[in-house]
């Protein structure tokens, strides 16, 4: 093989075909912000404000979801490093970040229920768990898709990780909404519902990852 | 990193602009100067020389593609190292290929010399069996770092593993190789 390129494969290549740098994978991340922004104005706008929010305080309420999207946009940093060439976090890493994430959601969780403790009666069970399960997975998939969309214009080489990455990303985006609506605190239904929805947008961005990845730029 | 790679670099990141400015003619001054390195990185990789001309040419379309990933601020080698991974990965996925050391012959242009370590070991051929009969993901770290002059950062993010194991990935595939090459006598 000589030092020169061959023939054939410049042929490949369109000459004058200009482009431009993609931003780096934070300055990227941030798009997650007004996205989270606009499903908060969504469930704010449709459903309201949820019935206990003085008992729950300002803290406990807005500023933990505004935290919950700060690590949405986190996460969807690490996701959008997996698509660049060379900038691949490591697993740990990614592990440490997605635990973090989960653990965050169950300490809001308790501390809501610490100064708000509702239940949902027994007879609504299924039909609350129902709505909150289905209804964040709803909102949180154009978040999931406007990642995905981003990650489409990188390089993946491990595109079911990014995939479930991305998902998890949208559903702490989605539930930081759905928490300002949905009323009860109760750690079992919250971790079952609003937990459980997070969880399945990531196996959904982790499904979609495996099996798109051959149509991806890749 | 030295002055000299330093200016290596610099010069890279010129070319890497150009191209991305639609340039063919840095694209191919790239080829020229990255060449060796994706060649000998990808027989690395891959222990099978056959493969490794065949994945040459798919490593600089797969480049072509996704130069807009490169960023201006950043090194070129660890990219274009991600993207040489990236090919190798999707071979493995495609083909279900399985290394086996029965068909391992490193490519020549890995320059298994420039590695201090191993001054006055054996001979070349003797180095790249060697090279050849140590774990994978060793391999990988041990090219990078002592051959390609990668730091353990860039090895890291090319690798997708921790800093940390990186170094000890690159320190044991050492011990493999001075483990081979001596007949376990160290």
């Amino acid at each position: 093989m000589t030092g020169r390129a061959p023939d054939s494969l410049k042929a490949a290549l369109i000459a004058g075909d200009r482009v431009r740098p993609l931003s780096s994978p934070a300055r990227r991340a941030i798009w997650i912000a007004p996205a989270a922004a606009a499903v908060m104005a969504t469930v704010l706008a449709w459903w309201g404000l949820r019935a206990d929010h003085t008992a729950v305080g300002p803290g406990r309420l807005w500023l933990a979801s505004l935290l919950q999207v700060a690590l949405a946009v986190m996460l969807a940093r690490f996701t959008l490093s997996e698509s660049i060439p060379g900038q691949h976090p490591s697993l740990r890493s990614h592990l440490v970040v997605a635990i973090a994430a989960v653990l965050f959601v169950v300490l809001v969780t308790e501390a809501t229920f610490a100064v708000s403790r509702t239940f949902v009666p027994a007879a609504w069970a299924p039909r609350f768990f129902w709505i909150c399960f289905t209804r964040p997975i709803v909102l949180g998939l154009p978040v999931l898709i406007l990642l995905g969309v981003m990650l489409r214009h990188g390089l993946l080489s491990r595109p079911a990780l990014a995939g479930a990455l991305a998902g998890l990303a949208a559903g702490l985006a989605s539930d930081a909404a759905w928490r300002l609506y949905c009323h009860v605190s109760d750690p079992s239904h919250v971790l079952a519902a609003h937990v459980g929805a997070i969880l399945s947008l990531s196996a959904t961005g982790m499904l979609a990852g495996y099996f798109l990845r051959n149509g991806s730029t890749s | 990193m030295t002055d000299t790679s330093d200016a290596a670099d610099a010069e890279l990141r010129a070319l890497m602009g150009g191209y991305q400015a639609g340039d063919v003619e840095a694209f191919d001054a790239l080829y020229s100067r990255t060449l060796p390195m994706v060649r000998g990185y990808l027989s690395a990789l891959t222990v099978d020389r056959s493969a490794t001309h065949d994945l040459v040419q798919e490593v600089y379309l797969q480049m072509h593609r996704a130069r807009r990933t490169y960023d201006p601020a950043r090194p070129v080698r660890p990219w274009i190292a991600g993207i040489t991974r990236h090919v190798w990965l999707m071979a493995v996925r495609s083909y279900r290929r399985r290394r086996s050391p029965e068909v391992a012959a490193l490519d020549e242009s890995i320059d298994l010399a420039v590695i201090p370590d191993l001054d006055g070991f054996a001979d070349r051929d003797a180095l790249a069996r060697a090279l050849a009969l140590t774990p994978d993901d060793q391999r990988e770290a041990l090219v990078l770092h002592h051959v390609y002059g990668f730091t353990f950062r860039e090895v890291a993010h090319t690798a997708g593993c921790s800093e940390g194991a990186a170094r000890i990935r690159a320190s044991r595939g050492m011990a493999e190789l001075r483990r081979q090459l001596t007949g376990g006598r160290t």
